[in-house]
This record gives C-alpha cells, structure tokens and sequence, in this order.
C-alpha cells in the first residue's frame, strides 16, 4: 500500500504493514492511557472506532472518565475538541449552529456551533429530545451540517462519542433502535480495577488545584491529516472472502436466535468488518483474520439487537446472548 | 370364578358402556397398573438404549413394538382385582414370565398389528386358549363387535396427542438461554438430543394410554361374556338364593321364591332341553300349539303376493357366480394372509439376528464390572473446515507432505502438518477444541494444556498458517520442509499409533 502525491492510499493491500503506521496506531492506545489510567479495552475500542471512522456510544456511570478520554484523544491527534451537554431543552441549532444578524457588519452570519469539531463528546445523549438527537445523528451520518439552507462539510476526522448514563433513567428519550444502529460501536465503561484506580488517584491529585482534567501528559503523536490517512488504510486491508462470510454468518444468527427480538441488520454486516478491519490494523496485521471479527463483534453487535422481555425481566444482557452466539458459530471453513 | 364376589354391575352393555366400564376400572387402579406397566417396560427400553445407544430412533420404534410384552401382567392383575383377589404388584411381577411368555412370540410378530389386540388378549391370557381353539372362541366372542377396533384407534390417537403435549410442554418449559432447543427442529429435524428427549413423551404417553387400553379391551370381553353367559342373571339368582337362604324363619316365603325361581329359570333358560326330557314329540306339539292359541302371541296371518319366476331363475344363476367369486377372493385373502405370515416370520428372523448381531457388538457397554472404554472426549468432526478425525489423515504424514512440497502443493501441506498437529494433540492431550475456536483460540488451548516443545511448535506454526490462509502468503519449500521434519520428530509416532 503506498501513500499517492493527493496523501491516499492505493487500493493494493501490501504484503507487510509499514512499521511506522504499526508505530502511529499503537503509539495513540499507548498516548491516551497515559492520561486515562486503566479502561484498555475502552480505549482500544474507541481507537477502533476512530480508525474504522466510525462514531462510538459509551455507556457507564458518571465520573469514570469519559470527557477525559475524548479529551486525550483530542490531544494524541492534535484535532479539535467539543463538548455537548445534552439537557432536555437543548435545541437542535445548539449543536448544529444557527445563521445571526451582525450589526457591524449590516449582514447576516453564520455561526458554526459545536459540531464542527473533530472530535465531539455528546454527554448525556439520552437527555435530550428525539428532534435534537436527530439533529445529531443526521450529522453523524452525512458528515455534513445544513444551515439555512447551505451544507458545510464537516472537517475529518469527525468522531462523535456519546455517552449514556445507565442508572437515572427518569426524564430520559432512549434512543430508537434505528438510531442506535448508526453507531459504529457500543462501549460499556465499568469501575477500574483497584490497583488501576489507585495509580489513577495519584496520577490526578499529584500537584493539581481543583478538580480540572489533566492531559498534559499527552504528546501530540499525530496530525488529523494522518488519522485521515490510517482510516484509508485500515480500509484496504485485505480480507478473505472465508472472513466475509465468517461475520455475516455471525450477523445472521444473531438475528434469528431465539431471544433475539430485533436483530442485527446488513448494516451490522459492514460494521462488523470495518471495526474487524481497524482492529487487525491495531494488532499490527495487514489482513484480517478471525479473531479480528470475534473480538470487536461484542462492541459492534450489542446495541443492534433488541432482546425479547423475557430475557430481559431475567436480567440477560445483549452480552451474554452474543456470547452464546459467538460459541455457536462456527470458525471459517478453509 | 366366584361370579357374586364380582367388583362392578354386570349387566347386558352396548360395546361404548363396555369400555366406558373398563376407563373406569382403570382410573380405580391406575398407579397399581401403571406401575405394573413400567416394571416390564423400563427394562425393555433400558436394554434397547444399550444396546443401540446411537440409534434413539429404533429404540423407540422397538420400545413401541414391544407393547403386546407389557401388557397381559395388567390384565391378569386386573382379573384378579375384579373378583376382590388384590394381588401384590411384586407376587405378580414374580410370576410375569408364566403371564407373558405364552404366545409372546406370536404376539411380537403377525399378531402385533392386530387393532383387536385388547379384547382378544383374556382369551390368550386368561382363559389360555390357543391355537385352534383360541380362534374359535375368539370368532364366537367378536362377533358383530368392532368397539375394540375403535379402541385402539382412538387410544392411537390420544398416545399420539400425549406424546406432541409432552415435546410441548417441554419446550415450552425450559428456560429462553437453552439456545440449543427449538420448538421447530424439536418436532421436523431432531437431532440426537431431541430424540432423546422426545422418548421421555413417548414413554410418558404410553404409559398412560395402557391401562385405559387394556381396561377397556377387558371391560369389552366382560360384556361380552355377561351376554352369550348371563353372568348378570346367574349373579341375580345367586343374590336371591343368598337372600332366601339367610331367612331361615321364613320358611313358606323360601319355599315359594324358591319354587318361584325354579320356574324362571325353567321357563326362559332351559325350556328345550327340559321339555325333550320329559315330554315325548306328539305331547309336545299339542302343548306348543296351546301355548300358541294364547293371545299374547297374536294371532296367525295370511298374506297373498306374487312372486316373479324368472327372477328367480336369474338370482340363482347369479348365486353360483356369486359364490365362485367369493370362494375365489377367499382363496386369495388366505394365500395372501400366508403369505404376509412368511414375510414377517423372515422379517422377524433377521431383526432377531441383527439384536443378537448388535448385542454382541455392543457387549463392551454393558459390562457392568467389567474395564470400559475410557470415557471418549467430545471432539469436533472439522475444525476450519478441516477434517479433525485420524481417519482422514495420510498413514504417514511427514511423506505425504514432501511429497506436496515437491508437487508444489504448498497450501495443502501446510494444512496437513496442521491438522496432523491438532488431531495428535487431540488424541495425545485429549484436548477439547470446540467448533467455534479460531486459530487463536486453538493456540491458547493449546498453550494452556500442552507446555513445553509441542505448543512452542504450535505458536510457530499457527502464524504461519493464519498467513497462508487469510493473507495468501505462501511460505517457501524449505520452511515447509523444516515444518515437516519438525512435526515428525514431535507426533511422529502419535498418529501413526492411534490408527
């Protein structure tokens, strides 16, 4: 694969991997956990899912450092950083930006809100109403932003990372099944460990005033250009057509397992390879293999599928039928 | 047989009452017969399930053609029941071999498809008739009564319904996560499992359906011989006579109902045979001709009609043919009854050759005390969609994968070092690889099992393979070569020996 004059990838998968873009994707991973202590499967996957640029929705408790890993991704890639906080009266024109009259200059101008970003936190999605999360989503989408009338491209890479909080549902608009499915990936984000919370503890408090996010250990390792660029790689890597199939027969018996109400769609097909795809290219691989697809299908498939009440009144979890799914199917036939 | 010691009304019933006495006995002694039922059958299924332990399917298929075997104990505790005989389920389990064995094996063969089995069965059973005789009484007793027929029809059906309600309940009873379980492949594609658990269901529903069976054959058999015996009569007169005997003081009453009782049963029972003792032919023509005078038979009418010729001419002209048809279909149906006679016996001959065959075969897994097979690990047929089974592989595998290096058959050499590697540490190591287990996977397990130079080779080779089969790397000869030798110096010997 060879970088072209316009900074694109060839088409042509190569038979190594270049070290120094084993170097770019590991060294981010190793970037971020500077600054957010513990999470390495968290930060694994939002990495896959910057790289697979696609949007991540994570899912924890407050105060377990969501806003501090966006924020350190935002400085391991040097790209720009906003934060939404998402309240039950948040217009959509809060997020997308709105048209205002300049009395200086006698004109109409345009003001640009959070979302043109590179990386955006939408804290608290759940909170707002169905028209502002829509707002939103439709930007995910098309990666472009319409005011009055005029489409702005939206400055890539553009990650949005959403989080939702699992407890306090009261007041909250749960985002429907179709909305959902536009995230690249679900990331649930639990308690560290002891050990990873006390190194966290000393991290944070050592000679910091207040309460302020600390990232200044983060070195920019990356321009956003380059992330540009490893997306396009990521993409070209080569995959088996055993791979293919590996991952929508996992799609597929997703959707008709029994307790499995709604199921993952086609949609789920792709997602599934592009996030496999970022993760070989994590793991230092030039081609995907199986393990590829069984390690982020989690992450990919459980906000897809829709359990039946039964299940849920028993308290299963997407996570533990996806589990069941993965020890049925079988590996790729050769 | 004390007929007054009898346990129900006996009087003259319609075939549907006849059976409807018999459900009736069976609810009263349901659990002694049920139980009965499943001391003989159990045992049978249980030296099916040994002896065909991977074929659920003729399990069941002998389990059900063996019923004739388990039912004649419920009979014959229920005769006894019913004249006030309760009989212990053991003393009778004791004498099972004397109850059932008698005409078993006709049972088992050309009579198992008779629909008439639950009424025919007292006759074999408890009368003891057979052969000829057996026949005729039979004949005698069944005639103009299908209600055993219907019997059987019906309980086919409801065994059937049992059976489906069973898989159902099942189903539906069984917790959401058991994945493995699907109402539809449960009921048109089961699998091993499913089978196995559909016999619960089916032994279930047997079970439950034989009493009601049995019972109603028999209750049909009573009936039957209430009416060509008058049981219901005789056990009147036996009443009476009880009655008349225990009022000694009254003793003109005793005279008279005695007097009065002797003229019934002369009047209704035995008018012929008393008459041709005592009166002679002309002294009884003179006394039916005033016995016919009476007004209570009516009177004597003459009727006129004509009566056509020629027709009857033509009637027995057709009456010949008639009969020569008839005698010809009988001819047929007996030569083809002969026929299917031979045709079971034959078949009835191999299948015993073939139990007897698989008994031997199998003898290993019964052997109670005896040292069995080491308890064989679940292994996947195909892993990646390779064959894992020693079958498939070459007997020396290190040549054959020279050879294909020579050929240049890269790819396939590759894959036989490693399934040579996976199906040796299967067979060394008894690893359990499921069929869900990537390469990665496999090499874990196999870290975490085999330490030490089998899984060093392993983590070497794994690589290699992940990038021949996914990235079409193909590594040169000599790394295959070395492959080879490497492999032979560590499993030479394994899958050579386990051939």
């Amino acid at each position: 694969m060879k970088v072209t004059d316009e900074g694109n990838m060839a088409a042509e998968p190569e038979a190594e991997i270049a070290p120094e873009i084993v170097a770019q994707v590991q060294g981010l991973e190793r970037e971020i956990q500077r600054a957010v202590i513990g999470q390495r499967v968290v930060i694994r996957e939002v990495v896959i899912g910057l790289l697979a640029a696609g949007h991540v929705l994570v899912e924890g408790v407050p105060g377990l450092g969501k806003t501090l890993l966006v924020r350190a991704l935002a400085a391991a890639v040097g790209g720009r950083f906003s934060r939404v906080q998402f309240t039950p009266d948040l217009m959509p024109s809060d997020i997308s930006g709105h048209v205002m009259f300049d009395m200086k200059r006698d004109a109409f101008r345009v003001r640009k809100g959070p979302v043109f970003c590179n990386f955006l936190l939408a804290d608290e999605i759940n909170r707002a109403p169905a028209k502002t999360q829509s707002a939103l989503l439709e930007v995910m989408q098309e990666q472009q932003v319409t005011i009055e009338g005029t489409s702005y491209a939206l400055e890539r890479p553009f990650l949005v990372l959403a989080t939702q909080n699992p407890i306090e549902q009261e007041g909250t608009y749960p985002l429907p099944q179709a909305q959902l499915d536009r995230f690249l990936l679900k990331v649930f984000i639990d308690y560290p460990t002891q050990d990873d919370e006390q190194a966290l503890v000393q991290h944070v408090t050592q000679g910091a005033v207040g309460d302020l996010l600390d990232i200044s250990a983060v070195n920019q390792l990356l321009e956003p250009q380059q992330i540009v660029q490893l997306q396009q790689y990521a993409a070209n890597l080569r995959v088996d057509d055993q791979i293919i199939a590996y991952a929508v027969r996992i799609v597929r018996t997703a959707r008709d397992w029994s307790g499995v109400e709604v199921g993952p769609g086609p949609r789920g097909s792709i997602a599934l390879l592009r996030a496999a795809r970022a993760n070989a290219l994590l793991s230092g691989n030039h081609f995907v293999t199986p393990d590829d697809v069984k390690a982020v299908a989690p992450a990919v498939l459980r906000h897809r599928m829709k359990l039946t009440t039964d299940l849920e009144i028993e308290g299963y979890r997407a996570d533990d039928v996806l589990a069941d799914i993965l020890v049925n199917v079988e590996a790729p036939r050769i | 047989m004390e007929l007054d010691k009898i346990a129900v009304k006996v009087r003259p019933r319609t075939p549907w009452e006849a059976i409807d006495l018999g459900f009736t006995m069976a609810r009263a002694w349901f659990l002694p017969l049920w139980l009965l039922w499943m001391a003989v059958a159990l045992p049978v299924y249980l030296l099916a399930v040994l002896l065909l332990p991977d074929e659920p399917v003729w399990v069941i298929l002998i389990f059900w053609w063996c019923k004739p075997m388990y039912e004649p104990m419920l009979l014959f505790w229920m005769s006894r029941a019913l004249f006030g005989e309760r009989v212990s389920l053991s003393s009778v389990l004791k004498r099972g071999w004397n109850i059932v064995w008698p005409q078993l094996l006709n049972n088992l063969t050309w009579r198992r498809l008779n629909l008439n089995r639950s009424f025919s069965m007292p006759v074999s059973v408890l009368e003891g008739l057979k052969g000829k005789a057996r026949k005729k009484r039979i004949a005698v007793l069944g005639r103009g009564q299908q209600g055993s027929v219907w019997l059987t029809i019906v309980g086919a059906h409801f065994e059937i319904a049992l059976e489906v309600s069973c898989i159902l309940l099942i189903v539906v009873m069984l917790p959401e996560e058991l994945q493995w379980l699907d109402i539809d492949a449960f009921l048109l594609q089961p699998g091993n499992l499913e089978q196995w658990l559909q016999h619960v269901g089916d032994i279930l529903a047997m079970s439950l359906i034989a009493p009601f069976y049995v019972a109603g054959g028999f209750g049909l058999y009573l009936t039957r011989r209430t009416e060509l015996e008058a049981w219901d009569i005789e056990i009147d007169f036996r009443q009476l006579m009880n009655r008349a005997s225990k009022q000694k003081a009254a003793a003109p009453t005793l005279a008279i109902i005695s007097l009065l009782s002797v003229m019934f049963v002369g009047l209704f029972f035995t008018p012929s045979y008393v008459e041709a003792e005592t009166l002679s032919r002309d002294q009884a023509k003179s006394h039916i001709e005033a016995v016919l005078t009476d007004e209570v038979f009516g009177k004597k009418k003459v009727i006129t009609y004509w009566n056509p010729i020629d027709k009857e001419k033509s009637d027995a002209d057709l009456g010949w043919l008639m009969e020569w048809i008839l005698s010809a279909l009988e001819g047929f149906t007996q030569g083809f009854a002969a026929f299917g006679k031979g045709v079971l016996l034959v078949t009835a001959g191999f299948l015993l050759a073939w139990l007897i065959y698989k008994a031997l075969a199998n003898r290993g897994e019964w052997a109670i005390n005896g040292r069995g097979k080491a308890k064989s690990i679940s292994r996947p047929v195909t892993l990646f969609g390779l064959a894992m089974d020693t079958e498939s592989l070459p007997p020396d595998i290190t040549a054959e994968c020279q050879r294909l290096v020579n050929l240049g058959q890269i790819r396939a050499a590759l894959s036989l070092l490693y399934r040579g590697a996976l199906v040796a540490l299967l067979e060394q190591d008894q690893l359990e690889v499921p069929g869900s287990a990537t390469e990665q996977e496999c090499l874990e397990l196999v870290q975490a099992n085999c330490p030490g130079p089998l899984s060093d080779f392993f983590a070497v080779l794994t690589p290699v393979w992940i990038q021949l089969a996914y990235d079409h790397q193909t590594p040169s000869e000599d790394e295959v070569v070395a492959f080879c030798n490497h492999w032979d110096r560590l499993f030479g010997g394994v899958v050579k020996h386990a051939d």
